[in-house]
């Protein structure tokens, strides 16, 4: 009932904020392309049968020497541009989209526990978030990697790349999820509903997880919607710079650095439409991120 | 049945210096009976709720259940000790999950005790325990922000009757209600008791609340009782200045113009001033009340009083 | 002689997603130089929308709807927010429940004194100063030539409230609005600042709109008072003839439900249900589904009826004896 109430209160402001509802069906849109990137991509980019090398940087249908079957052209594999965004979107989504994911448990859980225990685990632990915090994810991932290709070989490496991309990824995101849900616990902490509870005799994990986690993760989902962007950014930046995502399953990422050797030999829409691509998905996120933080804000009403 | 003895509560503040929020306080509870706790804001009433019930760890004393001690922290005491004492608390939205319904939230006692096993057996207990506070056939999917305030404060009265307990911790359960909702809430309250022979401790600061519901009362002044006995003679013939003081400054309906007051405020309990704690504000000081804090002596058989004056004071005591 | 503050059939609503609810119905209400009107109700009853009202701080999405709001002869509704703050602060002071929100923490009082006698009237710093110190020592700060140095946080609460009403008093206003002002303090403390305000009222012929749940308070501290429900007066009147012989059901029904110390224990008699919200108000009188009198013709507004000596009470029943309803708790 309350989540109906909620949802309906949310579809109301929605409907009158023009921005928020072209983000929204921006990346709805977006959404469905990537998900269903087979039934739309004329061509599966990542089956090396399918490329013909001999139609390699076929420029955009509306160029000259373009071809209709090749609408954003190709690259110099021939794989079909637009198939290869779609396909690429789905892996920078999914990258971004666990990662996030696996921030938050960490986060939530490590903020709990700091919130609710004080004295001594809180010190410990917040310590422990700032160390993390000084430390960008762009080195955390190079450090990363760096370890993992002088552990594992090399046949290893390239099934390991996206497991290593995303806890990268993760462990620079935790730290706000812990420091939002530790504030916001400490304040449940301090109401009469826990103290209630207490005198029941709940155990500490139920009582965190019954009645202190519901009430002190509103924020995290907020947090969650703009770092879906900023770890698709991440993910695009660590391809781009030839630590993420291997060329054989090309993100985002991987296809700008691939077209940035063709950048300035006149083979541009290699590099740019995936680069048009990132920038309206990161928009049309970050929109809508920054619109659910002023609505559910009360605060700012 | 419940026996608060020599209960003392401090709270650090800063690295070394400590706050005494609550000083050898000593006092029984008895079934169908209602004590109460009286003071003003800082003077330990709710510390000492809540040292009772478990939220707070006294430093000092210990209370004790039918004769047996209590553990200090609720978390070590038995389910049945935990099942003998439940607490309701001044704000009424505080004090229930806003993300759950109400039936999860008056169901969750029962669960808890072990008086049912699962949510199914417990929807009718529950409707029978909402009806018993007035809210018959109320829609237990509902959340605590679709009720309004009094029916909200009966919702907690219905979890903490839930698990059957034998003595409730009130807190000042009516001071965020409207007058005409107060009254209906303190008169189910006074119904409860009877019918089930509960014992209450009831933590106030409005004395026209507390001389409707206390058969023995307590009043506190900076972390010390300064006045125990029947709340009868304590109301109407008041022994300890501040006690006096109290009344004098109610707002009466009847009256108006100006009565006896006191002057100045509650002092800062982090630097009580020597002696008498309420020396400073107190028309009847004398040197010796400066000297040294005056114990919690008897009276009489049931009152006692921590006055150097009390005898020479208002005449002789009335038993 | 024109009151001070002329309040005639005052309507407020709010835009809410369901459209316009009314909150505030043809409130009236006259308060003349030097006294103390109590304007008593539940929370939601909207007297603190009254006060604000008349002080052009209504929030953003309330409307007046209807009514006007006369201040020494000038209507105050419609007028420009630079004529507002001509009244504001210098002819209306304005003294709110919690003392800490009307001060700024990181300010000398002091220095927030002579900012506020300086913004309103022309005196050099030095001249301020004084008068800053007059205000304190007038509100019954001791040493209050000192105390000018300290900072809010210095204060207890008591006197916390104490400042909040030398700063109300800088421009020497002619009428006061004290919402809730003692509710925050113990009762000791509430008894010393109700003195002081009914002194200023004495003695320098400042009239106070009293805005408070408590009828003690009322009691102890009004000349007149008015009884809002739901967004209506119900009763007003002199206090003695309001208090012990009300006239309008939940008035009486008020008094009765009012715990006080020497009352027999079995006395309080609840009014059954709660108030009504703005949006939820029933047709006719709003008190009728909690009213023990109620009639078939109680779904027609109901009329003023006077009972004599000023004293009006909006039930067609005033006066009539009850019988009563059997209590159920």
């Amino acid at each position: 009932m309350i989540r109906s109430v909620l949802a309906s209160d949310l579809a109301w402001r929605l409907s009158r904020s023009p921005g928020a509802m072209l983000a929204l069906a921006v990346l709805v849109t977006l959404l469905i392309l990537s998900l269903f990137a087979p039934v739309f991509a004329p061509q599966n980019p990542f089956d090396l049968a399918t490329l013909d090398l001999f139609s390699g940087l076929t420029p955009p249908v509306w160029r000259e020497g373009g071809r209709a079957e090749y609408f954003l052209g190709t690259d110099e594999q021939g794989r079909d541009l637009w198939s290869a965004i779609l396909y690429g979107m789905r892996i920078s989504l999914a990258v971004g989209l666990v990662s996030v994911v696996l921030s938050m448990v960490v986060g939530v859980a490590i903020g709990l526990i700091a919130g609710t225990s004080g004295g001594w685990v809180d010190t410990v632990l917040m310590r422990v978030a700032d160390a993390q915090l000084a430390l960008p994810a762009i080195l955390v991932a190079l450090l990363i990697d760096g370890a993992a290709r002088a552990v594992v070989d090399v046949a290893a490496q390239q099934s390991l790349a996206i497991p290593v991309l995303i806890f990268s990824i993760a462990l620079s995101g935790w730290v706000q999820y812990a420091r939002a849900v530790r504030a916001a616990a400490m304040v449940e902490m301090r109401r009469d509903y826990v103290s209630a509870a207490r005198l029941l005799g709940l155990g500490r994990a139920r009582l965190l997880i019954r009645h202190v986690m519901p009430n002190s993760i509103g924020a995290v989902f907020v947090l969650a919607t703009v770092h879906v962007a900023a770890a698709v950014v991440t993910e695009a930046t660590l391809s781009f710079l030839g630590v993420g995502m291997p060329p054989t399953v090309p993100s985002l990422g991987t296809l700008i650095r691939n077209g940035y050797d063709f950048l300035f030999s006149g083979e541009w829409w290699v590099s740019i439409f995936p680069g048009c691509a990132l920038v309206l998905l990161v928009f049309a996120v970050n929109v809508l991120g920054d619109w659910l933080r002023d609505t559910l804000n009360p605060r700012l009403q | 049945m419940l026996e608060l003895e020599a209960l003392s509560v401090t709270y650090p503040v800063g690295r070394r210096a400590r706050l005494a929020a609550l000083s050898d306080l000593s006092l029984k509870a008895r079934a169908g009976q209602t004590l109460a706790i009286v003071g003003e804001s800082g003077c330990g009433k709710s510390t000492a709720a809540r040292a009772v019930a478990g939220l707070e760890e006294p430093s000092g004393g210990r209370v004790l259940l039918d004769n047996r001690p209590l553990a200090p922290a609720v978390e070590r005491r038995s389910r049945e000790e935990r099942q003998a004492i439940q607490m309701v608390f001044q704000d009424p939205m505080s004090s229930l999950n806003p993300r759950r319904s109400i039936l999860h939230t008056v169901a969750e006692p029962m669960l808890e005790m072990g008086l049912v096993r699962t949510l199914g057996q417990a929807r009718p207990l529950v409707e029978a325990a909402l009806a018993e506070v007035g809210l018959p056939g109320a829609d237990l999917s509902r959340y605590p922000h679709q009720f309004s305030g009094g029916q909200r404060q009966r919702i907690c009265i219905a979890r903490a009757l839930a698990g059957e307990p034998r003595l409730i911790i009130w807190d000042e359960p009516t001071s965020a209600l409207d007058v005409s909702v107060q009254a209906q809430v303190l008169n189910l309250i006074q119904r409860l008791q009877r019918d089930r022979d509960l014992a209450y401790v009831f933590i106030s600061h409005d004395l026209g609340v507390v001389d409707h519901v206390a058969d023995e009362v307590a009043v506190m002044y900076l972390g010390r009782a300064v006045e125990t006995g029947p709340a009868r003679q304590i109301m109407r013939a008041p022994r300890h200045p501040y006690t006096r003081a109290l009344l004098a400054a109610i707002p009466s309906l009847a009256a108006t113009g100006s009565r006896a007051r006191i002057g100045g405020e509650v002092p800062n309990p982090m630097a009580p001033p020597a002696g008498c704690p309420f020396h400073p504000r107190c028309p009847e000081v004398r040197p010796a009340c400066r000297a040294a804090l005056p114990e919690l002596r008897p009276l009489t058989e049931s009152r006692r009083v921590a006055c150097l004056r009390a005898e020479d004071l208002y005449g002789e005591p009335t038993t | 002689m024109t009151p001070l503050l002329d309040i005639r059939d005052l309507s407020v609503s709010f835009r809410t997603r369901a459209g316009l609810v009314p909150t505030l119905d043809k409130v009236s209400l006259q308060l003349g130089r030097g006294e103390i009107l109590g304007l008593v109700g539940e929370s939601g009853a909207g007297k603190s929308l009254t006060g604000l009202a008349l002080t052009g701080l209504l929030p953003p999405n309330a409307v007046v709807t209807a009514g006007s709001v006369r201040f020494d002869g000038q209507e105050v509704l419609g007028l420009s927010e630079a004529a507002l703050r001509r009244i504001r602060g210098r002819r209306i002071g304005m003294v709110f429940q919690d003392p800490m929100t009307a001060l700024d923490p990181l300010m000398r009082i002091g220095e927030q004194l002579v900012e506020t006698i300086r913004h309103h009237l022309r005196l050099s710093r030095g001249a301020a100063l004084d008068r800053a110190a007059e205000l304190l020592d007038a509100v019954g700060i001791p040493a209050a030539r000192q105390r000018l140095r300290s900072y809010p946080h210095e204060f207890s609460g008591g006197m916390r409230q104490r400042v909040v009403i030398a700063l109300a008093l800088a421009a020497e206003p002619e009428l006061i609005v004290a919402d809730e002002p003692t509710t925050a303090l113990d009762v000791s403390v509430q008894a010393q600042v109700l003195e002081l305000l009914r002194g200023l009222c004495r003695d320098r012929g400042t009239a106070i709109l009293l805005v408070t749940h408590d009828m003690g308070v009322i009691a102890e501290t009004a000349d007149r008072l008015a009884v809002l429900y739901a967004g209506g007066v119900v009763e007003a009147g002199p206090v003695g003839p309001v208090l012990s012989e009300p006239g309008h059901p939940y008035a009486r029904g008020l008094m009765r439900a009012i715990p006080q110390v020497g009352a027999a224990r079995d006395s309080l008699v609840p009014i059954e249900g709660a108030m009504p919200r703005p949006g939820q108000w029933p047709g006719g009188c709003r008190f009728q589904p909690r009213c023990p009198l109620a009639r078939a013709a109680c779904g027609e507004p109901p009329p003023d009826v006077p009972l004599g000596s000023g004293h009006v009470a909006r039930c067609q029943f005033a006066g009539v004896e009850e019988e009563p309803r059997h209590a159920r708790a």
